[in-house]
C-alpha cells in the first residue's frame, strides 16, 4: 500500500510542475518555460471577469414587474405549469377569500400530507432537498463546480481537440487543426455538470444541463464560431433531471445518463432518441458513471452509502454497499479489469479486481492511504492529504492522478493532483510519483488525461484562478510492443531557459 | 371489479403475430376489416363478462319494467346500461385495433440493449398500466360523444327487435343527465382499462419474447443441423424476423464473444476455405449495397422528376465530393481517399441505367399515397374509400394522363396522392435495423481481426467492405440533402406504438458513420 508519507516533498510555492521526464517531475519558475512536440495544446486563462454567469434564474424576473391579479384560475394554470400539484395547491390554499371554504381546506390538508411525505422521503435521501444547482456542485467531479470558472472538460478521444464548458454556460472547442474555436450556446444549456465526445465520431458532444442532455453536432471542418442551436438535439425525459454524469459507450452506439434523483439511468440511442430507463430500487439516484475502457462494466455511484457495478452483456448490476459514505469517485483500468474508486469520509483509495474467469471480486482492497503527512518546507509545513474528489488513469494505465480535496478554511491545507505510478505485475501496486503544482496560490479544479498522447500520459488541468495546463509525462510504457519514440530529454539542465533542446523531436 | 381478473384467459387475441415491419396502410384489406370486427367482438365479450361480474344494474340486457303503473308486470325492458357496457367494449375494440393498424403496432422493433425479459417486462409495465388507463379514457370519450348523438339508434333497434319497452322512469343514458353518472363511467372506464391493459401486455410480452437475442451456432457441427446456423440465418428472405435475429446475433457476436469470432474467421477443416466468413460478409455486403441502390435510385428518382430534370447529371455529382468531407478528422489514419473515387465511378452507371425506368416512381407514389392515408393527422373513416378498390391504382395510373388534369383540382385527390416527403423517406429506410446490424457486425468484425484473425481471411474483402460502405454514406448524406428528408419527427413521450421506424434514417447514418470510423481507427495507417 502506498502512502502520502512517501511522496516527494510538494514543490515550493512559485515553481509549476511541467513534466516528468526519467521518473522525476521536472519544475520551473513559469509555466512557458518550455514546448512540447508537435501540437502544444493552449494554455487558455479564462480569467473570471471576462465571464458573466446568470445571475438569476429566469422566474426571478417577476420582481421586475408590477404586482397584477390574475383570475385564481389563470394563476393555478401558471403554478402548475411552474410547479406542477404543490404549486396548485399552495396557490388555492393562500386564495382563501376566493375559493369555497371546503376547497381551500382540503387542498391545505392535501398540501400538508405531501409536505410530510416529501420530508420523509428527504429525510431517507438528503440530497432531494438540495437545489438543482447544489445538487451539481455536490456531485460534481469538479472542486468547488459552482465557484470555477471551467465547469466541465472533454478531450476528443481521437484528435486533438477538446471541448471546455465555462461559466457562463457556454462550450468553447479548441482545435489542433483550425485557429477558430466554436463556442457553443444553447437556451437549455445551464449548469452543465459534464462532457463527454462520442467515441469513434468526429463530431457529436454529450452536454450534461441542468434540466435535460444535449447532443451537439459540430461539424469539425465548418468554419461557423457560433454554431447554430439548431445543431444540438436535445433529450429529455421526465423525472431525469438535473443530469450531472453522462458515459459514451466506448463503442460509440449508446449513452448512458444519470441523475440524482431519478433511480434509473437511462441508456439512449441518440440517433434514435430513445432511451431505456434501467431502473433499480435503492440509493435514490446515480451521480457518476464511468464507463470501462474495454465497454464491458459500467460503475454507477448513488448518493448514498451504494454504489453498483453494471455488466453491459445483460445490464445486470452487483450492488456494492460502501462502508463510509458515498462513492465519489472511480476510474478503470484501460482492460477494463480493475476498478479504482474512493469514498466520501474515508482517506484512502479502493481497488476492486474482475475477472471472469473467477467470478466477481468479493470486496475492496485498499490501495493507497491518503491520509494527513506534513512536509516541511522553508515557506513553513504543507499538510497534504485528505478525501479525494476525483480520480484519473491515464489510458495506457501508468499514471495515476488523484485530486485531493484539502481544505479550505484551514491555511496550509490546499487542494492537490498526487500522481501515482501504477504497475500491475505480478501484483498490482501504485507507487509514488509526486505532486502536481500549479503557480502560486491556483488550486486544482479538475483534471483530465489526454486519451492518446504519443508518448506518455498528458495530464490536463484546470486550475482556480481560470488557467489551463498540461503537463505531459513522458515514459515508455511497460506492455508496449514497439516503444514509442519519446522526446530527447536527456540533455536537459537546470536551466530552463535554453529549451531548444525540448523543442525538437 | 374484483372478479374481472379472472377474465382473462378469454381475451388472448388473435392479433396478427410476426410481422416484421409493418405493412404501411392497408386500414381497409378485408383482412385488416376482419381483424378490427373481431377486436369488437372480443371487447363486447370482454364488456359482458365484466357486466356479469359487476352485476347489479350491469347485469341483463333485458330487465323487469320497474314503472308501478305498469298493469303486466311481465313486461320486459331494456337495460340501457348493460347495452352502454356492451358497446363501450366494442368501440373499445375497434378503436384499439384501428388505432392499432394506423400507428403500426405491429411493428416490432428490437431494443437497444440487452435485458432479461422479466427485468424488460417489470421495468415496462408501469408505462403500460399508465397508457392503457389513458388511451381508455380518450375511447371513452369519444364513445361518449358518439353515444350522445347516435345513442338511440341501438337502442331502439333492439328494443325493436326483442320486442321490449322503454322505460321511461329511467333517465335515457343519451342525455346529458344520463352519461353524467359517475359510477357508471368509472365502471365503463375501468373495464375499459382491463380490456385494453390486457391487449398490450399481450402485444408487450410477444415483443419480448420474439426479439429475445437467440444465438445461432456459426459452425454447423453436425451437417443435420445446418439450417439453423448463422450463414444459413443470414440468406433466409422468408420469415424476416428469423434474419434479423440472425443479423442481431452476428452485431452481438462480433462485439462480445471472442470465441464465436474465431469460428468466424476459421478455415474449413477439408479445403481450407474461409467459407463461414465468405457467407457472413457476402451478406451483409449485399444488403448494404442492396440499401445504396435504392437510395441511388431513389435520389435520382426525384431528380429526374424534379424541375432539374436536365441538370440532374450534375446535381448529382456535387454533393457527392462534398458529402464525404466529413469523414475527414483522423489526422493520421482517416480514410483512404484511393477508395473515395471508386464507388463514384459506380454510381455513374447506376444513375445512367435507372433514370429511364419510370416503373420506379410509380411504385414509390404508390406506396406514398399509401403513407399518405396512414399519417395523415385526422381521423380517416371519411377518407379513405379510395384505395378500397385494388384495382384503383392501376386504373389510375392507365387514365393518369387524361385524368390527371381534371384530378389536381379536387382537393382530396390533392389530399389522397399527394406526397409526403417525410413518409417516403421513412419508407426508404424502413427495414435499415437490418442494415444497422449489418454495419455493425462487419465493422466490429474487422476490428477483432486486426487482432484476431490467424488466416487473413478478412483482409481480402477489406476494400470491398471499406468501398461498399462508403458508397452507402455518399448515397445516405445525399439522401439527408434532399429537402425534407432530414427533418426529425415528433419525440414522443412513452408509446407502445413504437416509433423508432420514424428515425430509422438517422440511426443508420449514426452507425455508418461510427463504424467506418471503427475500421479506421483500428488500421489506422495500415490502410495508406
Amino acid at each position: 500500500m502506498c502512502s502520502l508519507a512517501l511522496f516527494p516533498p510538494p514543490l515550493a510555492d512559485g515553481e509549476v510542475t511541467l513534466y516528468e521526464s526519467n521518473n522525476e517531475l521536472v519544475s520551473g519558475s513559469s509555466p512557458n518555460s518550455y514546448s512540447m512536440q508537435e501540437w502544444d495544446p493552449p494554455s487558455l486563462h479564462f480569467p473570471r471577469e471576462l465571464l458573466k454567469p446568470h445571475s438569476r434564474p429566469e422566474s426571478s424576473s417577476k420582481t421586475a414587474f408590477l404586482d397584477h391579479r390574475d383570475t385564481l384560475w389563470m394563476r393555478s394554470a401558471a403554478a402548475w405549469r411552474d410547479t406542477g400539484l404543490a404549486g396548485v395547491l399552495d396557490e388555492i390554499t393562500h386564495s382563501v377569500e376566493e375559493v369555497p371554504k371546503w376547497l381551500g381546506v382540503s387542498a391545505g390538508c392535501i398540501l400538508a400530507v405531501l409536505r410530510l411525505a416529501s420530508s420523509f422521503h428527504g429525510s431517507l435521501f438528503p440530497h432531494l432537498t438540495l437545489s438543482n444547482v447544489d445538487m451539481v456542485a455536490e456531485f460534481s467531479q469538479v472542486l468547488d463546480w459552482s465557484d470555477c470558472t471551467v465547469r466541465a472538460f472533454a478531450w476528443h478521444p481521437h484528435t486533438d481537440k477538446f471541448a471546455v464548458a465555462l461559466l457562463d454556460d457556454s462550450i468553447r472547442i479548441y482545435n489542433s487543426k483550425s485557429e477558430t474555436a466554436p463556442t457553443l450556446k444553447h437556451r437549455l444549456q445551464r449548469s452543465v455538470a459534464a462532457l463527454q465526445w462520442k467515441p469513434l465520431c468526429a463530431s457529436a458532444l454529450a452536454v450534461a444541463c441542468h434540466t435535460c442532455l444535449l447532443v451537439w453536432h459540430v461539424d469539425p471542418t465548418s468554419l461557423s464560431t457560433r454554431p447554430s442551436s439548431g445543431c444540438a438535439q436535445v433529450l429529455s425525459y421526465p423525472g431525469h433531471a438535473p443530469v450531472t454524469s453522462i458515459a459514451w459507450a466506448p463503442s460509440g452506439s449508446i449513452l448512458v445518463s444519470a441523475s440524482p434523483v431519478d433511480t434509473a439511468m437511462l441508456v439512449w440511442d441518440v440517433a434514435a432518441e430513445i432511451c431505456v430507463p434501467l431502473q433499480r430500487v435503492g440509493g435514490g439516484g446515480v451521480t457518476f458513471l464511468s464507463w470501462a475502457p474495454d465497454g464491458g462494466r459500467v460503475l454507477a455511484a448513488t448518493p448514498s452509502a451504494l454504489f453498483r457495478v453494471w455488466e453491459t452483456w445483460m445490464w445486470t448490476c452487483e450492488r456494492w454497499p460502501c462502508l463510509k459514505g458515498r462513492c465519489q469517485s472511480g476510474c478503470w483500468s484501460p482492460d477494463g479489469s480493475r476498478l479504482l474508486f474512493s469514498v466520501q469520509g474515508e482517506r484512502v483509495i479502493y481497488a476492486l479486481t474482475f475477472n471472469d474467469a473467477l467470478g466477481g471480486p468479493k470486496d475492496a482492497a485498499i490501495v493507497a492511504d491518503l491520509s494527513d503527512t506534513t512536509f516541511n518546507s522553508p515557506d513553513g509545513d504543507i499538510t497534504i492529504g485528505g478525501e479525494v474528489q476525483s480520480l484519473a488513469w491515464d489510458p495506457r494505465g501508468e499514471r495515476l492522478a488523484v485530486l485531493l480535496k484539502g481544505n479550505k478554511m484551514t491555511e496550509g491545507r490546499p487542494a492537490v493532483i498526487a500522481v501515482f505510478k501504477t504497475r500491475s505485475s505480478p501484483v498490482f501496486e501504485l507507487l509514488p510519483c509526486g505532486f502536481v503544482n500549479g503557480e502560486a496560490g491556483a488550486e486544482p479544479r479538475l483534471m483530465q488525461f489526454h486519451p492518446r498522447f504519443k508518448h506518455g500520459a498528458l495530464l490536463t488541468v484546470c486550475w482556480s484562478n481560470g488557467k489551463m495546463s498540461h503537463v505531459p509525462f513522458y515514459f515508455v510504457s511497460a506492455g508496449a510492443v514497439q516503444p514509442n519514440p519519446l522526446p530527447h530529454l536527456a540533455g536537459q539542465t537546470v536551466d530552463h531557459s535554453s529549451h531548444q533542446l525540448y523543442t525538437i523531436l | 371489479m374484483m372478479g374481472i381478473l379472472n377474465l382473462q384467459s378469454y381475451t388472448v387475441v388473435p392479433s396478427i403475430p410476426c410481422t416484421r415491419i409493418a405493412q404501411l396502410g392497408k386500414v381497409l384489406n378485408p383482412r385488416q376489416c376482419f381483424h378490427t370486427l373481431m377486436h369488437a367482438g372480443l371487447g363486447m365479450l370482454v364488456s359482458w363478462c365484466a357486466a356479469v361480474t359487476i352485476g347489479g344494474r350491469y347485469s341483463a340486457l333485458v330487465s323487469p319494467c320497474t314503472q308501478t303503473e305498469s298493469v303486466d308486470a311481465s313486461n320486459m325492458c331494456l337495460n340501457e346500461y348493460h347495452l352502454l357496457l356492451l358497446l363501450s367494449g366494442a368501440f373499445m375494440g375497434y378503436s384499439h385495433a384501428f388505432l392499432g393498424v394506423l400507428n403500426n403496432m405491429e411493428y416490432v422493433s428490437f431494443p437497444i440493449v440487452q435485458q432479461y425479459k422479466y427485468l424488460r417486462f417489470k421495468g415496462i409495465l408501469r408505462h403500460v398500466v399508465k397508457y392503457s388507463a389513458k388511451q381508455s379514457l380518450c375511447a371513452l370519450r369519444n364513445f361518449l360523444l358518439i353515444y350522445y348523438f347516435l345513442g338511440h339508434v341501438p337502442k331502439t333497434w333492439i328494443s325493436t327487435i326483442l320486442n321490449l319497452q322503454e322505460d321511461s322512469s329511467l333517465h335515457a343514458l343519451d342525455t346529458l343527465a344520463g352519461l353524467l353518472d359517475l359510477p357508471l363511467l368509472y365502471h365503463l372506464w375501468i373495464s375499459g382499462t382491463f380490456l385494453l391493459l390486457t391487449w398490450h401486455i399481450q402485444v408487450l410480452l410477444f415483443r419480448i419474447y420474439i426479439t429475445e437475442a437467440y444465438s445461432f451456432p456459426v459452425q454447423p457441427s453436425f451437417p443435420e443441423v445446418e439450417e439453423g446456423c448463422l450463414s444459413k440465418v443470414l440468406t433466409c428472405k422468408e420469415p424476416a424476423i428469423l434474419k434479423f435475429l440472425g443479423l442481431q446475433d452476428l452485431a452481438l457476436l462480433s462485439q462480445r464473444s471472442v470465441l464465436r469470432r474465431r469460428e468466424v474467421f476459421s478455415l474449413s477443416q477439408p479445403g481450407g476455405h474461409p467459407h463461414n466468413w465468405n457467407a457472413i460478409s457476402k451478406e451483409c455486403l449485399s444488403l448494404i449495397s442492396e440499401l445504396t441502390q435504392r437510395l441511388v435510385s431513389h435520389h435520382d428518382a426525384v431528380a429526374s422528376n424534379g424541375s432539374t430534370r436536365s441538370h440532374s447529371s450534375t446535381s448529382s455529382s456535387t454533393p457527392s465530393t462534398s458529402g464525404l468531407e466529413d469523414t475527414v478528422f483522423f489526422g493520421s489514419g482517416g480514410p483512404p481517399t484511393n477508395y473515395v473515387c471508386r464507388p463514384r465511378f459506380k454510381f455513374r452507371f447506376r444513375t445512367s441505367g435507372i433514370t429511364e425506368t419510370p416503373r420506379l416512381w410509380s411504385a414509390i407514389a404508390e406506396s406514398t399515397s399509401m403513407l399518405s392515408n396512414t399519417f395523415s393527422p385526422t381521423p380517416l373513416q371519411h377518407s379513405t374509400p379510395a384505395p378500397e378498390k385494388p384495382s384503383f391504382n392501376q386504373w389510375v395510373q392507365n387514365c393518369k394522363e387524361q385524368v390527371k388534369g381534371f384530378l389536381t383540382k379536387r382537393v382530396l385527390y390533392m389530399y389522397l396522392f399527394s406526397k409526403l416527403p417525410e413518409a417516403t423517406s421513412q419508407a426508404l429506410f424502413a427495414d435499415s435495423q437490418a442494415h444497422i446490424w449489418a454495419l455493425e457486425g462487419l465493422s466490429h468484425l474487422v476490428r477483432a481481426s486486426y487482432s484476431e484473425d490467424t488466416f487473413g481471411v478478412v483482409q481480402t474483402t477489406l476494400p470491398n467492405i471499406l468501398s461498399t460502405m462508403l458508397a452507402l454514406l455518399e448515397a445516405v448524406d445525399r439522401h439527408f440533402k434532399l429537402p425534407h428528408a432530414s427533418s426529425k419527427p415528433l419525440r414522443y413521450a412513452f408509446n407502445l406504438v413504437d416509433p423508432t421506424y420514424n428515425t430509422m434514417s438517422f440511426a443508420l447514418r449514426a452507425n455508418l458513420r461510427t463504424s467506418i470510423y471503427r475500421i479506421t481507427d483500428t488500421f489506422g495507417d495500415n490502410l495508406k
